[in-house]
């Protein structure tokens, strides 16, 4: 009703009314109408009725391609942030230790709170589950990966062929999310359908699924995913470069089977105990090593798939260090490897993180910066885990017959008493002073690790001879261009990782540029890696699981592992016993894929966490003299004791309480 | 829970039949009363036949000429007590029909017998009966009363005589609303019985109450009551600017009978306020000036520099004994030496910021008079206030707060005929404000997180920067350290705010088609707009690179040389403008049959609509609409027993159609005992008033769940949200695309919540001097939105599923009293008190079931109620950390240990439980007298708040975090140490972090927030006329004011009103002197 028209009649009525009386015999009806009208209910209900059509509903997401792209990539939007050094839990294993918890900003690093053993059962630290504390919910992405599913086939201007692909990525991506949580939380219940929002309470309690079922699920559902997945070759790198591929399929579908079979899962008797309250016990009791076989298989037919579509092991030296040193050419190679944006050996990288962080989280300063904290080089590794690379023999240091007999192991923290040679002077600066530990190791320490006086090749100098002294090295002294100088961004071990950042990235005084490169989530060496543990753990130390190794290794520059332990070590025969090479095989994972956040899925699979409770050590980065620096120092962490109950994510608390069908993970 | 298998959906919305029985029964009634009026219609159109149509006394006495004998024609005259004309005074002959009105001048005309009695009577006025002795003329004075406007009290739509009032209504009368305050919320604080009201910050522009009515009794979003200028709707700020000068009446609405006219708006309260309208008169002038200086209550006390430095370095080395501490031994004795303060500085960033007081003015002005056709009152007023920032002389713009407000408001009455008044209100009122960047209370805050000794605030300059322009802003490491001084003085902020109303309002006098009967409209539209500017300098940062010693000279390094500029930037800040239209119409009837039986009636109908602008979603952008029937009918018997029925019946757009409309009644009973005939005599000179008044009805709210959350009934979803996008391609993000996501599922159930209200009221009158009124409330609101808690986070869902399923309860008790009583001409006093005690619990809250943890279930406790874990003390040693239930992060001896209430070993979140009061107070109260003697006048006012809690806030009062948190002295002072290791301190082990453990909310930091206060003291003098006359004034007074002048609490850390904000812009204490002239 339009009321102030209404209300002028009216009021024009009134008024001319009283003057001329020659209508005011109709008066009385006149306004009567008026009065109805004004009061009337029915001729204003639409007044209410604001909302126009075409506001947009959830149906509006199918009505075209277009809509429905945007669809597809939410269902993306809720991967994990792989290899964000502050957000990937995975980032926080032994590896490295971090400055407390918050970086110069105050952000508070998550991950390093559980490193730190500050998980708790209130508020979850990166809780997939809930989606709470810098992490999406797994749930949330497996419930848009349902509905994209449910309404695909609404989109009328959507090719068949797109359609399938698209189907096969939310597929995989339905799969993943349910890995993730499974390798995060242990048993899960399975939301292969949505429940409607109408649902009732006791429907939408749900129950956490015999982690054998959960894996059965993911691996069926990877099987569907792979059919319909395009080629790796069919993925156009320019916009496409990320997106899930038949390759990813079947790689991941190898790593799930290799999580099933491993000790974690596989026969674990620490969590007999879950059983929830249909009676279902949660963990397999019984060892079954068929399921080992199975993982073989699978990682053997995503290697030959990977091979047959062309991915092989990256070798290629960059046309930029064409004319370095070969001792360069070969650490770059093994840096670009990771860097080296979508190559030949990555099978899956991220694109859901900020590289420019990590670069910056990594990288030491190589000169005075105006603001320390660009580059913070807070990914810092401890010297526990600098200890595990290899000697330049490729065997453990611990066991090189030179090392021991030079007595470079036992005095290994000990300044050498001889600068740096001339033809040391690739690895460390020339006649400077450094550890016994930094003298005489294999190309991927120098090409993973920042370390005090070692040459940092790469960083915008690339240029080195006697006469142009332009490769810079690290000086992690107090007040030293790598170290500490106040602030909050410095290396808290006198490390830093040199790995994850492009080698062309470069530093001046006020600025600091990064290279993009996808942080691997699968690459080939990964692969071979986990296919030679199956191997191993199916038939032993067999000739098919040292080509494999072999071959990462050659890569590395260093010997076979039979010729090198053979020669070098003071266990010779140490890989030719499936549990020798089974310790080998473990030591190789570690170096190759150093950093990456494999290890840390690693240790919980292989029921290693214990290693977590070593205290980490690293040198005195508040010394100024070398004397002082070079003095082994535990890194400021509380005593913690990582146990049984740390291998799985605590249910938040809340979480328990609204469903009371779930049961907590082991002692949380 | 306990609901199994019921469905996600399913509230229990268990009002529909009701609703749906009383709406058959509103349609009877409404085709009834339209029957009648029609009816009645007819009846007096046959009498009009006969009669012309004039203006009625004219009518009736022509009628009764003819009956009287021997009358004489007598000329007359009303004039008030300073001698000028009352134009419309009524003058009847006692025992005869009929009168007359007093025309302009005053004068009235008569025919009149020797022994009538005339009885003069005009609002405002007592009045008068006189004997008719033969005179040929008259000349009457009136004399004013006082009491007289009490009489009739301003309802729903409407008026009504104060004696038939059944409702609870409290009018406040509009003088104990003038405080030494331009925000006039600051004046509710125990002056409004039934009004729970505090002031949490004293920032000029923010400082505006927070204010419910009985307390709270809603978890939704909207807990304050809904407010109306002039029938129109406002918010909060609006009312603020209200000047209590143009105040004509103000009524708090509180329970069912007074608020269901409003339908699903009025369940939590309304105050309802009329601005002042012109009397025929000459015109009258009034002028208040005023001028007030204002200092905070009380500031937050910081430990010196020096304690600051060396319990910085006990931090560290307490919780490290290989940390580096901060400050050298040197540095620490070279400050207390006071060598150079530009390389040893020892900072007091409060007195650096802040002035130790401020002065604020404000001057009002109104004009008020009119003939027989118009009549005006036209307002203006004036005020600024300046906050207590200090301002750089480097700088030429002013960087302190300076809010001024200028107000217009012109209310005209027009009788366009005799029986037909039209009024136009409109009004104006304008803010200009200019202050620091970020506000007043964040440089509070910053002075909190800031460092005393690492800096000062400015340097000298040194030989390289004599000619430097800019001033050279001390700062530490690479300038990233808070320097609250440069953040003050770097630049200011501007905002503007318009608010105009304008009103358009009719009424017929439709006494010539029913006695009785009235129509009125109005319209009314109201526009706002708002925005702000900032404009800055970056600040160039300097710290010492070398100080020679022996010539105490130190040379600047500048941190910040490619940042900082000297020149200003500018940044454009949130333009806020929308707009409302509001349209009423009602039909109002009264008539008094028999004498003895007055009925009455009412119907209206209102629409209101309301856009924003800048909404910021499609669906926000939609008009905001109301639509609304309202009704009440009245009827008493003989002034003893009164009876009252309402309805609204109001529909809003946020539900879906089946849920849009409401139906909400109400009914109400009244018995004025002392009109009884058995109540006479000695009684009644001593209880000369007893009534006694019962209400009950349902009231609505629709303003449930989120203000932005619109349409309950529809799937609010972003197709285009970039937070939910993925990006692929060669560098990561080569092609990118925005996601979908999904902010509320539909629900077409969704509907207003019910508020169902009971009120039992009392009113007594002792000796004609002492009023007491006492009323018992209780309240069950039901339907109340909130968010299924039964949802697991497996189902993936993006947004909270919500429901009506929510159910709360409140009850309470409010007392006042008033006492008036003169001695003599020269000399009276008066007192009066209020008491509110206000209480709510959940009583259906949807939460997961504890079968373990009873104490973790809301229900039974207050809506308000503060959460904790229960701090036991603090640990004594490492050994009963190892012992104890594992707690929160890393924590050790001296840290705070908590009691594990389950005893499942860990303190985790089943082991918070509800502590102290709620952080709302429960208890509200005020008490205060008055008394003049002669000219002099003088009057106190207390005030309090009671059964309150309130958390210090651990994390903001941390020190030393960033190695920049300032250390309250209290903690310096009462901490725990290793030498001193008092498992009781007021604050646990020194820390450089935050200690997590250390940071939950626990009984550790609760406190009793509760107070009294003085909250106003005034004294005032009124020139004796004889002087006043003599300087062509009317009336002169002047007058001086304090308010919270003194504060009686166990609270001692700051202002206990600002309850947990207490780090921010304090409360102020205002003296002000003022006078007021009337022309």
């Amino acid at each position: 009703m339009d009321y102030p028209t209404q209300f002028k009649k009216l009021f024009l009525l009134v008024c001319n009314s009283h003057f001329k009386k020659t209508i005011m015999k109709k008066l009385h009806k006149i306004i009567l109408v008026q009065l109805i009208a004004v009061f009337s209910l029915s001729s204003c209900s639409d007044y209410l009725d604001v909302v126009p059509d075409n506001v947009a509903t959830i149906e509006y997401a199918f009505r075209s391609r277009n809509e429905a792209e945007k669809y597809l990539f939410s269902c993306y939007s809720y991967r994990p942030e792989i290899g964000s050094v502050n957000n990937d839990p995975a980032m926080a294993s032994d590896e490295t230790f971090k400055r407390y918890g918050t970086n110069g900003n105050g952000f508070v690093w998550q991950n390093t709170l559980i490193a730190r053993g500050f998980q708790t059962v209130n508020s979850p630290v990166l809780n997939t589950w809930d989606g709470e504390n810098s992490s999406e919910s797994a749930w949330q992405g497996i419930r848009e990966c349902n509905i994209f599913l449910e309404n695909i086939d609404q989109v009328v201007d959507l090719t068949e062929p797109e359609k399938k692909r698209w189907i096969g990525e939310v597929k995989f991506l339905k799969a993943y999310y349910h890995f993730y949580l499974l390798k995060s939380y242990g048993p899960i219940p399975i939301v292969d359908k949505n429940l409607e929002i109408s649902s009732t309470t006791g429907e939408v309690q749900v129950y956490r699924e015999p982690v054998d079922e959960v894996f059965q699920y993911i691996v069926d559902l990877l099987a569907e995913a792979v059919v319909d997945l395009p080629n790796a070759h069919e993925v156009v790198e320019g916009t496409e470069a990320g997106r899930i591929d038949k390759l990813i399929a079947l790689s991941l579908r190898a790593k799930v089977l290799v999580f099933a079979a491993s000790p974690l899962f596989n026969g674990n008797t620490d969590y007999a105990g879950m059983i929830d309250n249909r009676g279902l016990q949660l963990f397999p009791q019984s060892y079954d090593e068929n399921k080992w076989v199975l993982a073989k298989m699978a990682c053997k037919e995503a290697i030959d798939e990977c091979l047959s579509q062309g991915k092989s092991l990256y070798n290629l030296v960059d046309p930029l260090v064409a004319g370095a040193n070969p001792i360069f050419q070969l650490q770059t190679t093994y840096r670009e490897a990771i860097c080296d944006r979508w190559n030949q050996e990555l099978i899956w990288g991220n694109t859901r993180y900020d590289n420019g962080f990590l670069s910056r989280s990594t990288t030491v300063r190589l000169v005075r910066l105006i603001n320390t904290n660009d580059l913070n080089s807070q990914y810092a590794p401890t010297l526990q885990f600098v200890e595990k690379y290899y000697s330049s023999n490729g065997v453990p240091i611990e066991e090189d017959t030179e090392w021991i007999n030079n007595s470079w192991y036992s005095n290994r923290f000990k300044l050498r008493e001889m600068p740096a040679q001339d033809d040391e002077k690739e690895y460390v600066e020339l006649n400077k002073y450094t550890a016994n530990l930094h003298f005489n190791r294999e190309s991927r320490f120098y090409a993973s690790i920042g370390f005090d006086k070692g040459i940092y090749y790469g960083s915008g100098y690339y240029r080195f001879s006697n006469e142009d002294r332009d490769v810079k090295s690290c000086d992690f002294l107090k007040g030293g261009v790598s170290g500490f100088q106040g602030g909050s961004g410095y290396s808290i071990s006198g490390y830093s990782v040199k790995k994850l950042h492009s080698f062309k990235n470069s530093q001046t005084i006020n600025s600091v540029s990064t290279e993009y490169f996808p942080f691997p989530i699968m690459r080939l060496a990964d692969l071979y890696l986990l296919y030679a543990e199956a191997i191993n753990e199916t038939d032993g130390p067999i000739e098919e699981a040292f080509t494999y190794l072999d071959l990462i290794r050659n890569r590395a520059g260093l010997n076979g592992i039979q010729e090198s332990w053979a020669n070098h070590s003071i266990k010779p025969n140490k890989p030719n016993t499936k549990d020798g090479l089974r310790e080998i095989i473990h030591q190789e994972r570690a170096i190759e894929l150093a950093f990456e956040g494999k290890r840390f899925w690693d240790i919980r699979r292989w029921k290693q966490i214990s290693v977590m409770n070593n205290q980490p050590k690293g040198w005195n980065i508040q010394g100024e003299t070398k004397e002082d620096f070079y003095k082994v120092t535990l890194l400021p962490r509380k005593p913690i004791f990582f146990s049984t109950k740390d291998y799985f994510w605590p249910i938040k608390e809340s979480s328990l309480s609204v469903n009371p069908n779930l049961i907590q993970n082991y002692g949380w | 829970m306990n609901k199994k298998n019921t469905s996600v959906y399913d509230g229990s919305i268990h009002l529909k039949k009701l609703t749906f029985l009383v709406n058959l029964f509103l349609f009877c009634c409404f085709s009834l009363s339209t029957s009648y009026a029609s009816g009645g219609l007819e009846l007096i159109n046959s009498s009009k036949k006969t009669n012309s149509f004039k203006n009625f006394p004219e009518v009736l006495i022509s009628t009764y000429k003819l009956e009287v004998f021997q009358e004489i024609v007598v000329n007359g005259k009303v004039t008030n007590p300073d001698g000028d004309p009352v134009p419309g005074a009524t003058i009847i002959i006692l025992g005869k029909p009929g009168g007359v009105i007093t025309d302009f001048d005053g004068k009235f005309t008569l025919t009149l017998n020797i022994g009538d009695e005339i009885k003069v009577s005009f609002i405002g006025f007592k009045s008068e009966t006189i004997k008719y002795k033969g005179q040929k003329e008259f000349l009457i004075q009136l004399k004013e009363d006082l009491s007289a406007l009490d009489d009739i009290t301003i309802v729903a739509f409407s008026k009504q005589k104060k004696e038939s009032v059944i409702g609870s209504i409290t009018t406040v009368k509009p003088a104990d609303l003038k405080i030494a305050s331009s925000n006039f919320t600051n004046s509710f604080a125990g002056r409004v019985p039934g009004m729970v009201s505090y002031q949490r910050s004293g920032e000029p522009g923010q400082n505006t109450s927070e204010f419910y009515i009985r307390g709270i009794t809603t978890f939704g979003y909207k807990k304050d009551p809904l407010i109306l200028i002039d029938n129109n709707e406002v918010t909060t700020q609006e009312l603020s600017r209200l000047n209590p000068d143009d105040i004509a009446s103000f009524s708090i609405m509180k329970d069912a009978t007074a608020t269901s006219l409003y339908g699903s708006r009025g369940a939590n309260g309304v105050i309802l306020v009329t601005t002042k309208e012109g009397k025929i008169g000459k015109a009258k002038i009034s002028v208040r000036i005023e001028e007030a200086i204002s200092s905070p209550t009380k500031m937050v006390e910081l430990a010196d520099p020096i304690t600051y430095m060396q319990l910085h370095n006990e931090a560290v080395r307490t919780r490290d004994p290989l940390g580096v501490t901060p400050y050298s031994q040197q540095k620490i004795a070279n400050t207390i030496a006071g060598v150079n303060p530009y390389i040893y500085p020892a900072n007091d960033w409060q007195k650096m910021l802040f002035k130790e007081q401020s002065t604020n003015k404000q001057v009002n002005l109104n004009i008020s008079g009119g003939g027989q056709v118009a009549r005006y009152y036209i307002a203006g007023s004036y005020s600024t206030d300046n906050g207590m920032l200090n301002v750089n002389g480097k700088n030429n713009f002013n960087n302190n707060i300076n809010l001024d407000r200028y107000m217009l408001r012109s209310n005209i009455n027009i009788d366009i005929t005799k029986t037909t008044e039209a009024v136009v209100r409109l009004s104006a009122a304008f803010d200009e404000y200019s202050g620091p960047i970020d506000g007043g209370s964040d440089l509070f805050r910053k002075v909190m997180r800031t460092n005393p000794v690492l800096f000062p605030a400015t340097y000298q300059p040194d030989l390289a920067n004599q000619n430097t322009q800019h001033i050279l802003f001390g700062n530490a490491g690479t300038g990233d350290f808070l320097n609250p001084y440069a953040d003050m003085t770097k630049g200011y902020k501007e905002y503007m705010t318009s608010q105009i109303s304008a009103q358009f309002e009719l009424k017929q006098d439709l006494n010539f088609l029913l006695k009785g009967l009235s129509l009125r409209g109005m319209f009314n539209t109201n526009r706002y707009s708002n925005y702000d500017i900032n404009r800055f300098y970056n600040p160039f940062y300097y710290k010492v690179g070398v100080y020679d010693r022996n010539n105490d000279t130190y040379i600047l390094d500048v941190l910040n040389e490619e940042s900082g500029t000297e020149y200003l930037g500018y940044s454009e800040g949130n333009k806020d403008i929308n707009s409302t239209t509001y349209f009423e119409a009602a039909l109002n009837w009264s008539e008094t049959f028999s004498k003895k039986h007055a009925v009455s009636g009412l119907l209206v109908s209102t629409m209101r609509e309301k856009v924003y602008a800048n909404s910021g979603d499609l669906q926000r952008s939609l008009p905001y609409r109301n639509l609304g029937y309202a009704g009440r009918g009245t009827y008493a018997y003989d002034s003893r027993y009164f009876m009252e029925l309402n309805f609204g019946y109001n529909g809003s757009e946020r539900f879906s159609k089946k849920e849009r409309f409401g139906f909400f009644p109400s009914i109400g009973f009244g018995w004025l005992v002392s009109n009884e005939k058995f109540w006479q005599g000695k009684i009644k000179n001593t209880v000369n008033k007893l009534k006694l008044r019962y209400t009950y009805g349902l009231v609505g709210n629709d303003a449930i769940g989120n203000e932005y959350d619109r349409f309950f009934y529809l799937s609010n979803v972003n197709l285009n949200d970039e937070n939910n996008g993925s990006s692929f391609g060669t560098y990561g993000n080569t092609y990118s695309r925005s996601g979908v996501s999904i902010s509320r599922y539909a629900n077409d159930k969704i509907t207003w919540e019910t508020g169902e209200k009971y009120n039992i009221g009392i009113e007594i009158g002792l000796w004609k001097e002492l009023d007491i009124d006492a009323d018992f409330f209780s309240e069950y609101r039901t339907n109340i939105l909130m968010d299924r808690s039964s949802i697991p986070t497996t189902m993936g869902l993006q947004a909270a599923v919500r429901s009506n399923v929510g159910e709360a309860s409140s009850k309470g008790v409010e007392f006042s009293f008033n006492y008036n009583h003169s001695f003599n001409k020269d000399l009276w006093i008066t007192a009066m008190g209020n008491f509110t005690y206000a209480t709510s619990k959940f009583e259906v809250f949807e939460e997961p079931e504890y079968p373990n943890e009873p104490w973790k279930s809301r229900i039974g406790n207050s809506l308000a109620s503060n959460y904790g874990y229960v701090a036991e003390r603090l640990f004594v040693d490492e050994e009963e950390v190892r012992n104890s239930p594992v707690q929160f992060g890393d924590y050790m001896a001296g840290d705070i240990k908590y009691k594990d209430i389950n005893k499942d070993g860990k303190i985790s979140e089943l082991d918070m439980v509800p502590m102290g009061y709620p952080h709302s107070p429960e208890i509200v109260y005020g008490f205060g007298f008055s008394g003049g003697w002669k000219g002099i006048d003088i009057s106190g006012f207390f005030q309090g708040l009671a059964r309150t809690s309130l958390f210090i806030d651990a994390n903001a009062t941390s020190p030393f975090i960033n190695q920049q948190n300032a250390l309250l002295k209290v903690y310096a002072d009462n901490h725990w140490s290793e030498d001193n290791r008092d498992i009781y301190a007021l604050w646990p082990r020194l820390s450089e972090t935050r200690i997590q453990n250390n940071m939950q909310p626990s009984n550790w930091f609760l406190r009793d927030g509760s107070f009294m206060r003085l909250k106003s003291v005034e004294i005032g003098y009124t020139l004796p006329n004889r002087i006043s006359n003599k300087i062509y004034l009317k009336n002169a007074r002047i007058y001086m004011i304090g308010n919270n002048l003194a504060t009686f609490t166990k609270f001692k850390l700051w202002d206990p009103e600002m309850g947990g904000n207490g780090l921010s812009y304090p409360i102020q204490k205002v003296i002000s002197f003022g006078m007021q002239l009337s022309f």
